[in-house]
């Protein structure tokens, strides 16, 4: 039963530490549908649970934290969307900055702003039993007892699934990436879709950060993302820009950083060292890239993405 | 992608020009970015001109903040060469922090296996060591992407945490292969004396990992200036497409260009570790490998720009830690400045700077248009690639 218990373990956990990445990702994904890179989702993230953390501390309510999350992740992508769609900058080279920016704010303001308050553990996230379904042996636990984050991240994913696949909204957004010259033609603003775009993508990264920050550590750490903004992007890659198989990629990560977690404390492993665990998601992420790209022709990939809209609006 | 000037066939104004305006909005861009730097510390209740004095004398106001801006700009140097030397190619070497590591690395162990040879022998033989590593780490994205088609940003950002943690394993205090014996903080054993670099002033950290550095730099400014190599990685960088046409292997030369980025990069660690470590630290570098991107878009990507680029970076980082001892704001903000400057030389070089005579050399020399936009700060040479 020991053993059989660590699967459901195993399936809760990665769920839990899947839902910052997938949120983060799904961002990206709404985004990058419409032509729009941001490979600085890193410091998006972090910026958003930098915040989350500062709002949750001051009020001691978790939903002011997350909300705090997402403006601070709309701020960021503000600038994105300024340089990078109406001023046409370089997307790859701004994300470096993002994530820069972000690194250096977070560390001078988590001393200037939280300063003594920088170990207090504030209002989280924690796990939600959902009436009579949470009592149900395996799935109950797997999917019943979660914090209200990972029902709220499914919801988002389904939504985003049906938006860009089955609305008129996602066909727009799906053009502005494909076909942004027969956007122009049918009278819509290539600009104004990947600015929108673009800003709600912010908001679900800072949202990714904040359940980082709220669900797991509740305080704030320096450079706590370390890394996650990055393997979202990856995701992307591997889940093929859909909605779904990126979520279901995210929880292949989640699952690989449980197990990492894990791992370190089981015994028959003992003498191996806790870093060579850390490494594993990022060697996983390069396997999974370079299995899954490869295929040129009809490559997933928007054809527009990462190139700037030069044309007229 | 800037015509040539009909009007100017004795002096290529063109090229003044386009210098002109690069110089113009890398300074434009510092100097906004020195008054939001103004605005932070007057939100931070700092005294603006105390903090600035404190930069201005830790950095360039004295000889010792000189030596110590030069000391810190080594491996800005060689790190920004390194993510040059892919823009140039029209590659993202993103991967310069984790070549760097192995470059380390690499250097490190060839001096520990060499404890009695001679400097003239073991500081060479170690210098190789992290170029090879680098250049191997630089060639698993490079031949990702000539094979595979793998983008080349995400499986270097991977790359990079890789190197980090693989370093912070095999000089973990408990039970790495290469941690010191009986060390309690995270490093190797030791370099021994001999392949230490030689020290330049009397008194300073400043090493000969600085000459090192210039002539890289000077090397890759001949190289891509007057050699066959340089002109077809410039080329493949410029225009992929053209490039394949007149029988150049766009996707061979990407690939190229940033094992020879990393080799450059391994080299920036092999010099952190024979000039001032002298034993390997779990994370040593602190992110010189991302800074190198911001000294090498400053200079865009000119090899011998970065040569100025660095040194301004460098004083940063040096004024950056006198200020924090005076005024109290951590020199972690100079990220932030970092990626200030970025943002401001991106919007410069996206939209191209504002040319007020543009309207009257149309008419002067009766050009139907003028595009007074300069090069894209990246040419957007994947797709062409991809087809080679």
């Amino acid at each position: 039963m020991g053993d059989f218990m660590f699967w459901v373990y195993l399936a809760q956990g990665g769920i839990l530490l899947a839902v910052p990445i997938a949120l983060a990702a799904l961002g990206e994904l709404i985004h990058e549908r419409t032509g729009v890179l941001n490979i600085g989702v890193e410091g998006v993230m972090l910026f958003g649970a930098f915040f989350a953390i500062v709002g949750s501390l001051y009020s001691g309510n978790a939903f002011v934290g997350l909300a705090a999350g997402v403006v601070a992740g709309l701020c960021l992508n503000v600038v994105l969307a300024v340089v990078c769609v109406i001023f046409r900058g370089d997307q790859v080279v701004l994300g470096i900055a993002l994530v820069l920016f972000a690194l250096g704010v977070t560390n001078v303001l988590s001393r200037q702003v939280l300063g003594p308050n920088r170990t207090e553990r504030v209002a989280g996230f924690g796990p939600v039993n959902i009436p009579v379904l949470s009592d149900i042996p395996v799935i109950g636990p797997i999917l019943f007892q979660q914090s209200l984050l990972v029902y709220a991240t499914i919801v988002i994913a389904l939504l985003t699934t049906w938006v860009i696949n089955r609305t008129p909204v996602g066909l727009t957004m799906r053009a502005a990436g494909e076909a942004p010259a027969a956007l122009v033609s049918a009278g819509i603003s290539v600009i104004r879709v990947r600015v929108t775009a673009v800003l709600v993508g912010g908001m679900l990264a800072g949202a990714g950060g904040a359940a980082l920050a709220l669900q797991g550590a509740r305080l704030f750490n320096e450079n706590m993302t370390a890394g996650r903004g990055f393997i979202a992007i990856a995701a992307l890659v591997v889940g093929r820009w859909r909605p779904i198989p990126t979520v279901l990629a995210c929880l292949g990560f989640g699952v690989a950083d449980y197990l990492q977690l894990q791992l370190q404390a089981q015994t028959f492993l003992a003498g191996v060292p806790a870093e060579l665990f850390l490494i594993f998601p990022y060697v996983l992420t390069i396997v999974m890239l370079g299995i899954f790209s490869g295929r040129r022709k009809g490559s997933p990939m928007p054809s527009h993405l990462g190139i700037p809209w030069r044309g007229g609006r | 992608m800037t015509q040539s000037e009909p009007g100017a066939a004795l002096v290529d104004f063109g090229s003044v020009r386009r210098a002109a305006v690069t110089f113009g909005v890398a300074v434009s861009a510092v100097v906004i970015t020195f008054v939001l730097l103004a605005v932070a510390f007057l939100a931070f209740g700092v005294d603006p001109v105390a903090a600035f004095r404190a930069l201005y004398e830790g950095s360039i106001g004295t000889g010792w903040g000189i030596a110590v801006s030069l000391t810190f700009m080594t491996p800005l140097l060689l790190a920004g060469l390194g993510v040059a030397v892919g823009f140039r190619s029209g590659i993202f070497n993103i991967g310069v922090e984790g070549q760097l590591y192995m470059g380390a690395l690499g250097c490190t162990v060839v001096a520990l296996l060499l404890p009695d040879a001679p400097a003239i022998i073991v500081i060479p033989l170690a210098m190789l060591g992290g170029v090879v590593a680098g250049g191997l780490w630089g060639a698993i994205p490079g031949i990702l992407k000539v094979t595979r088609n793998t983008n080349e940003i995400v499986v270097c950002l991977m790359l990079n945490f890789t190197g980090i943690f693989l370093v912070t394993w095999l000089v973990s205090p408990s039970g790495g292969p290469l941690a010191a014996v009986g060390a309690s903080d995270a490093r190797s054993a030791d370099i021994p004396m001999q392949a230490q670099l030689p020290i330049l002033v009397q008194n300073t950290s400043l090493h000969v990992g600085l000459l090192i550095g210039l002539a890289v730099a000077v090397a890759l400014g001949v190289m891509f200036r007057y050699t066959t190599l340089g002109f077809r990685l410039r080329a493949i960088g410029k225009n992929a497409a053209a490039a394949r046409f007149s029988g150049m292997s766009p996707r061979l030369g990407l690939a190229g260009a940033i094992i020879l980025g990393g080799a450059i990069a391994g080299m920036a660690g092999a010099s952190e570790i024979l000039g001032i470590k002298w034993a390997l630290y779990a994370n040593f570098s602190g992110g010189v490998g991302y800074s190198a991107l911001a000294v090498s878009l400053l200079a865009r990507n000119h090899p011998i720009a970065v040569i100025p680029s660095a040194f301004f970076f460098g004083a940063l980082n040096a004024g950056a830690i006198n200020m924090s001892q005076t005024v109290g704001i951590d020199a972690s903000i100079m990220m932030a400045v970092q990626a200030t400057i970025i943002i401001a030389i991106a919007v410069g070089f996206g939209v191209g700077p504002w040319d007020p005579f543009a309207r009257l050399r149309a008419r002067l020399f009766r050009r139907e248009q003028v595009h007074p936009s300069v090069d894209q700060v990246r040419p957007s040479v994947d797709q062409e690639a991809n087809r080679g």
